[in-house]
This record gives structure tokens, sequence and C-alpha cells, in this order.
């Protein structure tokens, strides 16, 4: 395992008291794999990718049973270790914005080699050389690290971040939003780009993302987040061809495609609890069709269905009838 | 007859130049987001616009809300000339056609309550006064599913991503308009609360008879909701179908690659894809002819003039000399046999 998270909690603190943006949840990532996080804004995938790289402000806390990259303990390792050791040589980031990550007063090549030599001791010419590669593996011409980024296209630019992140070719890359913001042709050539990567770099791939259609195209594995918790984590194939937890299936009624036209879309009542009170039991309890007394008295357990298969919902022995009410939009809207 | 005619509507930007290019009698550039667009709307018609940035969606709308003046061409509302307007004129023409923005963080006034966002334009626009708004405003609010007694005293800081866009339709719709212009309104919105505003605005297009032209970036929700698209691209007009149409027999290699660039979400599901050169430019100084020819792979000499919009089917237009020619082909041959 590359990347193996146990009860996980981030909170941040404030004057008007705490906030659990991350509750508790498992996290795991083997060798060469795209593990998508799919969520909508304010669940927590981005402070879980904070957590990951130790982005998060001074207020924050981290608490875990495990964090374990490989055989550092993240909970444990000083922040000086771990720039050294870890970030960009094991885990990078690809930056949320990442088109407006570039410094617009230095030539994009000039950044990346800053950065190469700032985690290494290689020299100029060396990072330089290396820089020239880089480009080479994500797309762009070599003769465009001497360019400034405005000279570049949204999509080139995200293309420069992606290549600074794999310069020493990390075990694990981070993605937050890769694609948003981008045109559908650019974003189109994007995945394509970071599938041919993923074929050259053996890098595994944590891969953020709001858009269920990426997670489709791209991910081996997907864990969807609802109110700071992990509510599904599934094998991509099979997470599609049958959701198990409630608000799984609320995204897919909700979520249009193109290959379904004339299908109703059917929206989530409600909104989002306030994680700074947070719901006794489930956090997804109040817009959930199918909740029971049981499910706001007591957060509801991770049960694995199969293998490899987890679903925080004690309503999954129901499973069948509840994919079947699911699809009628007299089940969530009445 | 159309609601909305829009009928060879351009817009160019005169790009500024330093003093010095000026001196030295360099001419001055153009942008040119919209080049010489026609279209109409039905009376209850949904008109999707889809394209990439900086094809022209967004100039378009401020062109047909009278935001920005047309460099040239014509816009005919309900059959008449509204292409050059009196103030009085506009007034009432501004309370037929309504907008809908894209960001609802950014586009209500904090400082106003649920309220008064909703009574501003009927107040801006003198409609009626303040008694017979206080009796219309929370009716509407009812009416996008914000039941009132909970809603009127509101700020938009106390209200959610989803209820703030409740609340832009609202204002939009108070006036009655007969044309709503939605610009990427649900772009914004979290997944799970997209489909609601969507079908609300369906919804209320039926039940208050108002016609709408939905601009987004996103083809899935486009052919969801919309009667037709019209996929422009740098300013000019490539192709208009049906949702049906444009997804299951797109003729424009543009539209062609498009529609294969959507993601779907199906693991199983393996796309084509369609290759384009290049990388999208901008409408800065285009050379004449068909914009996508330079990304085109059926590119012809001929494509340096701008291609018509022929018919190639119901309610199915495109502008490419590729497919006039191909499709003359299949039914000459066609003849022969």
């Amino acid at each position: 395992m590359l990347l193996e998270a146990r009860n996980l909690r981030v909170t941040y603190g404030g004057v008007h008291g705490e906030v659990r943006a991350v509750d508790g949840i498992d996290l795991s990532i083997g060798e060469s794999e795209v593990f998508g996080l799919v969520g909508e804004s304010g669940c927590g995938k981005s402070t879980v990718v904070k957590a990951l790289l130790r982005l998060l402000p001074p207020s924050a806390r981290i608490e875990a049973d495990v964090l374990r990259f490989r055989d550092h303990d993240l909970l444990t390792l000083p922040p000086g270790r771990f720039r050294r050791e870890v970030l960009m040589r094991e885990i990078a980031l690809v930056p949320q914005s990442a088109q407006n990550s570039l410094n617009p007063v230095m030539r994009a090549g000039a950044q990346i080699v800053e950065a190469i030599r700032a985690h290494s001791d290689a020299s100029a010419a060396k990072a330089r050389k290396r820089v020239v590669e880089l480009f080479d593996i994500v797309g762009l011409q070599p003769e465009l690290v001497d360019r400034y980024p405005h000279e570049f296209s949204g999509g080139m630019r995200q293309r420069a971040m992606i290549a600074m992140a794999l310069a020493f070719e990390p075990a694990l890359l981070v993605m937050d939003e890769p694609t948003t913001g981008l045109d559908v042709l650019v974003q189109e050539r994007l995945l394509g780009r970071i599938r041919e990567i993923r074929a050259r770099v053996r890098s595994s791939i944590l891969l953020i993302t709001h858009d269920i259609g990426v997670i489709a195209e791209t991910a081996d594995r997907v864990g969807v987040m609802y109110a700071g918790q992990m509510v599904e984590c599934a094998p991509t194939l099979s997470l599609f061809a049958a959701p198990c937890h409630p608000y799984t299936l609320g995204l897919q009624n909700a979520f249009p495609s193109i290959l379904a036209l004339g299908r109703e879309l059917i929206s989530i009542p409600g909104s989002p609890p306030d994680l700074a009170a947070p719901p006794l039991g489930c956090g997804f309890a109040d817009r959930c069709p199918f909740a029971l007394e049981a499910c706001r008295v007591k957060r509801p357990p991770q049960v694995a269905i199969g293998q490899d298969r987890l679903s925080a919902c004690i309503r999954t022995a129901d499973i069948e009838h509840i994919r079947s009410a699911a699809v009628k939009k007299a089940t969530w809207h009445c | 007859m159309a609601l909305l005619s829009v009928e060879h509507l351009t817009k160019h930007f005169r790009l500024d130049r330093s003093v010095g290019a000026a001196l030295m009698g360099r001419p001055a550039g153009w942008i040119k987001p919209v080049e010489d667009l026609s279209f109409e709307i039905a009376p209850g018609e949904i008109l999707g616009i889809v394209g990439e940035s900086g094809c022209g969606k967004s100039t378009t709308c401020n062109l047909i809300a009278k935001l920005l003046e047309p460099t040239s061409g014509c816009i005919r509302f309900d059959g008449e000339d509204v292409t050059n307007l009196s103030v009085a004129a506009l007034r009432r023409y501004r309370a037929q056609v309504q907008m809908i923005f894209q960001d609802p963080f950014d586009s209500l006034n904090p400082r106003l309550r649920a309220y008064d966002l909703v009574a501003e334009s009927p107040r801006a626009l003198r409609l009626w006064d303040e008694a017979e708004i206080a009796r219309r405003v929370p009716a509407m609010l009812a009416l996008v599913g914000l039941p009132p007694e909970r809603y009127v005293q509101r700020y938009p800081h106390q209200m959610s991503g989803g209820e703030r866009q409740r609340v832009g339709i609202a204002s939009a719709l108070i006036a009655q308009p007969r044309l709503v212009i939605a610009d990427e309104p649900v772009s914004m919105l979290d997944v799970s609360i997209r489909a609601g505003v969507m079908d609300l605005l369906r919804d209320l297009s039926v039940r208050l008879n108002f016609s709408c032209l939905y601009v987004s970036h996103d083809l899935s929700i486009l052919t969801h909701l919309c009667d037709r698209v019209m996929v422009m691209y740098l300013g000019q007009v490539m192709e208009v179908a049906t949702a049906h149409d444009l997804v299951n027999v797109p003729h424009h290699p543009y539209t062609r690659a498009l529609v294969a660039a959507v993601p779907v979400p199906d693991p199983a599901y393996r796309r084509q894809t369609v290759e384009i050169k290049g990388e999208l430019a901008k409408p800065v100084n285009p050379p004449p002819g068909c914009r996508f020819a330079p990304r085109c792979h059926l590119a012809m000499p001929v494509c340096s003039t701008t291609p018509p919009m022929r018919d190639v089917a119901d309610r199915h237009t495109v502008a490419c000399h590729a497919v006039a020619a191909s499709n003359a082909q299949t039914s000459r041959t066609g003849a022969a046999q």
C-alpha cells in the first residue's frame, strides 16, 4: 500500500468554535493506481489533499489512527524532513486552478528549474535538461521552456504545472480539480495526456474532482465524500454499475449524460449540513429519502460489501429495494 | 412567427494600440467576437448556445439584452426592429427581456434582502406601485420554491448557492419577460442541486410562457434542457440542431469533436476521439472565411470564404463547405442509382 490513512480527521479552529472538515475517513491508494475522490463543494476533499501535503493553516489540527506513506509516518515526520524527503520527490501536487499558479514574471522553464533545484542538488544545466524532458512527457514543445506563462494557453499552463509535479517522478501525484475551468476539448486532451503519462511514469494519482464524468473515465477506484465523511468507496466499474449509498444514487440521478438524452434529471433536495454543528448521525440523513430514525442517532459505520467495497449506510441490506426506488423522482421529491 | 430573430448580427471591438504604433501608422487590431450571426427563437422555445471560451456566447447575450450596441446587423423582437431604441422604448424592451447571471455569489447585492432583490427590477422599470410589488414579490418567491415567509427577509449570505440562484431567477421573472437570457446559470452550483434549478427554469418557461436563450459550455446540460442547440466557434455559428440530432448525428467537424469530447459518467463506455489540430485561438484579427478551418481536418481552399448555413434535415442547419460537398455527392450518387 502506497498511502494509508485510517480515521483521518482535520479540524479547523476558529473564534466561532471548531469545524471538523474531515471527519474520520479511511483512504488507501495502491501502487500505480488512480484513485478518484469525488464530492461537492465543502465536502472536505480539498482538505484531505492539504492534510496529505501539509498545506493546512496553523489553525488546523490533523489527527488519525494511521497516516502512512510508504515507510514514512506522516503524523510524526518533522516538517523539515517532510519537505526535503517527501514533498515533490515522493508526493507532488498539481494545485487547483493550476492555470494561475505560474509566476507571470518568470519564464515557465525557469520556474520548474527553480523547483527542481530547491529539492535536489542538480546543477542548473542538468535541471534545465530535465525540464525539456518533462515538457516532452506532457506534450509541450521544447522551445516553450523559455516562454512566459502569458504566452501559454490555459491547457498549456496546466500541462506545465503537471510537468513540474512530475519532476522527480513522484510515487503519488495529487491532482486537485485538474480540468475545472478548462474548455471541453482542452479537457479531453488533458485527460488523454494523463492516461499517456500513466503509461510512461508509474506514479499513482489521487484525482480530486466534482465531475463524475472525469472520474468515470480516469479513476480505477472511487471514494465519494459527503460532509467530511467517506460515504462510499469502490472500484469505478462497480460503483457506477451499482451504487450502494443513497447519496451516490442521488448524484447519479442528478448528473446529465449525453448517452441518456430523455432521462429526467433528479436533484437531491436540501443542502449539506453545517459542519460547525454537525448532525449526530449520518450527515446525509436530512436529505435522504431512505433515512430511518436510527440514521439520525448514531453515525453509520463503514460496511464492507463484497470485495474492496465499503458503504457507510445502515440500510445496505435493503440496497436492491433502495436502488429501484431511487430512480423515481417521487422518492426524492414528494 | 419567431419571438426573437437575429439577422447578420456582428460585433467588433477595436483593440487599443500604443501611441507609438498609431504614430507609425500601424493599423489598429480588431477583436471580432460575433460575426454575421443569424438565428431565431420561437415562442416558448429554449435555445441553447454552446461553445468554448471566446466563441462569442456571452457577447451574443449582451447584444440581445441591449447591454452592447451591435456593429451591424439587426435584432427583431416580436416582429419589431429593436436594434436602435429610444430610452422609453428600451425600458419597455428590458421588461420583456431579462437576464439570469452565472454567479449567484457575485450577482446579488449583498446589502439587499431577498424581497428588495426581487423588487428591484419592477421598481427600476417603473412597472407597478409598491402595493402591487408587495403583492407580487412573495408570490414570485413561492413560485421559484422559496417559501416567502422564511425568505423575504434574508440577505444573500444567509442563503445557499441554489437558493441564491432561485432569487436570481425570481428577479428575472418578476417583470413577466417573454424572453429570458440565462448565461451559465448552473455552472457554479453543485451537481446535486443543478437539476433542481434546471427543472425549475423548464417548468416555469411552460407555465409563464417565456422563451429562453440558455448559454453554457457544458453540452450535456444543454442537451437535457434545450429544444434546439446552436454551436458557436470564435463568433460564428457552426451548426444548429435539436438536442437529439446534435448528439446523435452531428454534421460539422467541430460539433463532432465537441460531442466526442464530453465525458460520460459511465466507466464502461469508450468514447471515440475526434482529433482536431492546434489550440483554441482568440477572435483577434481572424482571417476571412470559416474560423474553424485552421483546425479542421476537412479544410479545403474554399473554406477561406464563409460557408452559408444550409439545411441538412428538419430543424438542422450546418455551415460547412465540406459537409455540403459530401451531401451533394451522396445525393448525386443516390440519384444515379
